[in-house]
């Protein structure tokens, strides 16, 4: 099949209207919650993870992803508006976004993180489209011991592309591996983790996880805590009218952070948005003539790191539908809904449900124009909703953490796992375990242990498979060098741009 | 009332035990050998990480005098306390007092609490909830009951 026929399958499924409704509701959540601070994403697709199960699996990976990506244009409004960032990955786009709002060019911030987000989010598309057939193509002659090691690197990153303790950073991915493979080990049928207990037998929901570890917490950490923010600046539509030198100032950043984005996307374990923001301010200020105006309203600093956050996040989609890695915590609750539908993800995905992967890449295009149409005439109603009351918030999360775990198998257990859970995770990210590599674990748990296991059956428990195959040995010294490279004190990427 | 604990020391404890813990159960599955693995083996694996890593944080959180993420004691009391009213109420008194009893519950996290705003959103939120869960997605809860045994 050309291009031009798989993009007729996925408009044909992304124009239903079904997908179109998912996909409305998908952004303008995401948008909500963007703009709300005190609720992120991963919180918003946690609590919405039980809705996608009541619906078909391409609507549901629709809305779940709208979800993420139409954060990722509403975190920037909070960041610019009132100094606060609506998400963790638009924490950047303050640095210049709330000086410019305090020189009275609010307006203009807003239109051009909005256009950078635009065209960020399209040309990741494009790499999407253009890249995934052959990446599933060549990923299709993977062996289980060439999975096993592919996984390993994603969860290698995960542990120790973090900012805190190394060590904490690799018991974070452990505990998650084993929350994992808690219920009937389909190998053996022993039990494993579940105390006797026959509501465990089938394991831990990933909604009971999800919800533990980014509602839960989320809720502990925030309730009575965030307070309102002084909003002073109005925005017109007048106002967002850019000028021809700011659009000028804006193209050459917008590419480079576009590119800058889509290529940490890509990169299983590295951390996402919020990392591609920093890395793409970090360019554009090494780049500036004029760099003493970053941090004083430079518009290379907000337009940059807005158009790398959105690629990041549409590109972290490659990985994730082509190869069945996920990237961070996100695409590791699009792994899970995509599990939970019965579909095992990988690179046969695209031949398998071509309608899933096209229909999907068709609607993040729809996504976006709907996000380009909400945004420029609505951007007033988005601003205004920086001014609910955070005493709203939390016990209504409360109250869909509760209801949302019930409705996965109608059962009481699942709440009182989920308070345990919950408080569980509450103390250990107070001590510095890692939500994320977390999740990363417990997702690909049953599916590493499994392909460990087939690749060491068939190679009579020789070790050696593991180095012996080509495809399986670069990971592998991918995983070893990129220990060696952490242990050897060399600070991490994340830290390093923070610095600059 | 908030209280703190040195993080990295802590961190690591949890993990030590988390790791001995699961290495004990671990060891009463069949572990097997590499080609024939059992279902003790993998976990066994990770009980190990555990138990290194944990020592390798303790060791770590002796010089690091960092401390932990400040945690609040109300909000965690209240919270948890809030879903396991929910889960003991909602097929005993029905969703809509159990949800009551959430809201309020999870509100009192709050010092002072806001009557106002937990009034009204028991108002509003609760038929909302109702309409999306229980009419539109069909979850097999009553609205009111008393099963009290």
């Amino acid at each position: 099949m050309t291009v031009v026929d798989n993009l007729m399958v996925g408009l044909e499924t992304a124009l239903t209207f079904q997908n179109l409704i998912y996909c409305l509701i998908g952004v303008t959540v995401g948008m909500v919650v963007g703009v709300l601070p005190g609720i992120g994403h991963l919180t918003a697709i946690s609590l919405l993870l039980p809705l996608t199960f009541y619906a078909p699996v391409t609507a549901g990976l629709v809305m779940l992803a709208g979800i993420y990506y139409g954060a990722q244009y509403g975190g920037s409004i909070a960041s610019i508006m009132i100094n606060m960032p609506g998400t963790a990955s638009s924490a950047v786009i303050c640095l210049d976004g709330y000086p410019m709002t305090r020189q009275g060019k609010a307006g203009t911030a807003l239109i051009i993180t909005t256009i950078a987000s635009f065209v960020g989010s399209c040309i990741a598309i494009l790499l999407l489209i253009m890249l995934s057939p052959p990446l599933a193509r060549a990923a299709l002659s993977f062996h289980s011991a060439d999975y096993f090691s592919m996984m390993a690197l994603g969860l290698v990153a995960a542990g120790t592309l973090i900012q805190g303790s190394k060590f904490i950073g690799a018991a974070s991915v452990a505990v998650g591996l084993l929350l994992g493979i808690v219920g009937t080990d389909v190998s053996s049928g022993t039990m494993r983790f579940t105390f006797g207990a026959p509501q465990l037998f089938d394991g831990i929901s990933i909604v009971v996880i999800a919800m533990a570890f980014f509602g839960v917490t989320e809720v502990m950490t925030s309730i009575g805590r965030v307070r309102d923010h002084a909003l002073n600046a109005k925005v017109t539509l007048r106002s967002m009218m850019p000028s021809r030198k700011d659009l000028a100032e804006s193209r050459f950043p917008i590419l480079r952070g576009s590119a800058v984005g889509s290529a940490v996307g890509i990169l299983p374990g590295a951390g996402g948005g919020s990392m591609a923001a920093f890395m793409a301010y970090a360019v554009e200020k090494r780049l500036s003539r004029t760099p003493e105006k970053f941090g004083n309203g430079a518009i290379a600093g907000i337009s940059a790191p807005e158009a790398a956050n959105n690629a990041a996040a549409q590109s972290a989609f490659i990985p994730t539908l082509t190869l069945g890695i996920p990237g961070d915590a996100i695409m590791a609750l699009i792994l899970g809904a995509l599990l939970v539908h019965g579909i095992t993800p990988g690179p046969q995905v695209i031949a398998d449900s071509p309608e899933l992967f096209w229909g999907l890449a068709v609607s993040f295009l729809v996504g976006n124009f709907i996000l380009l149409i909400l945004n420029i005439p609505l951007m007033g109603v988005w601003v205004r909703l920086l001014r609910i009351p955070p005493t709203y918030l939390f016990p209504a999360i409360t109250l869909f953490i509760a209801v949302g775990v019930y409705s996965v198998a109608n059962i009481s257990f699942d709440v009182f796992l989920v308070a345990g859970l919950g408080l569980i995770a509450y103390i250990m990210v107070a001590f510095g375990f890692e939500p994320a590599p977390l999740l990363l674990g417990y997702v690909l748990g049953p599916l590493i242990e499994e392909n460990f296991r087939r690749a060491l059956l068939i190679s009579r428990g020789d070790f050696m498979i593991f180095v012996e195959r080509p495809i399986s040995a670069i990971f592998l010294v991918l995983s070893v060098l990129l220990v060696i490279w952490v242990v050897m004190g060399s600070r991490t990427p994340k830290t390093e741009t923070k610095e600059t | 009332m908030p209280f703190k604990m040195r993080k990295d020391l802590g961190a690591g404890l949890i993990a030590l035990a988390i790791g001995i813990a699961v290495c004990a159960i671990s060891l009463t599955y069949r572990i097997g050998t590499p080609a024939r693995m059992g279902p003790g083996l993998v976990p066994l694996v990770l009980g190990v990480v555990l138990v290194l890593s944990g020592i390798g944080a303790i060791l770590t959180g002796l010089r690091n005098q960092e401390l932990a993420t400040e945690m609040r004691l109300r909000p965690m009391i209240m919270v948890t306390l809030s879903l396991i009213v929910f889960a003991l109420t909602v097929e005993r008194l029905g969703f809509v007092p159990a949800s009551a009893l959430l809201i309020v519950l999870s509100g009192l996290s709050e010092s002072p609490p806001n009557w106002r705003a937990l009034a009204i959103l028991c108002v509003v939120l609760i038929p909302a909830a109702y309409f999306l869960f229980i009419v539109l997605l069909g979850i097999p809860a009553p609205a009111f009951d008393w099963n009290v045994r």
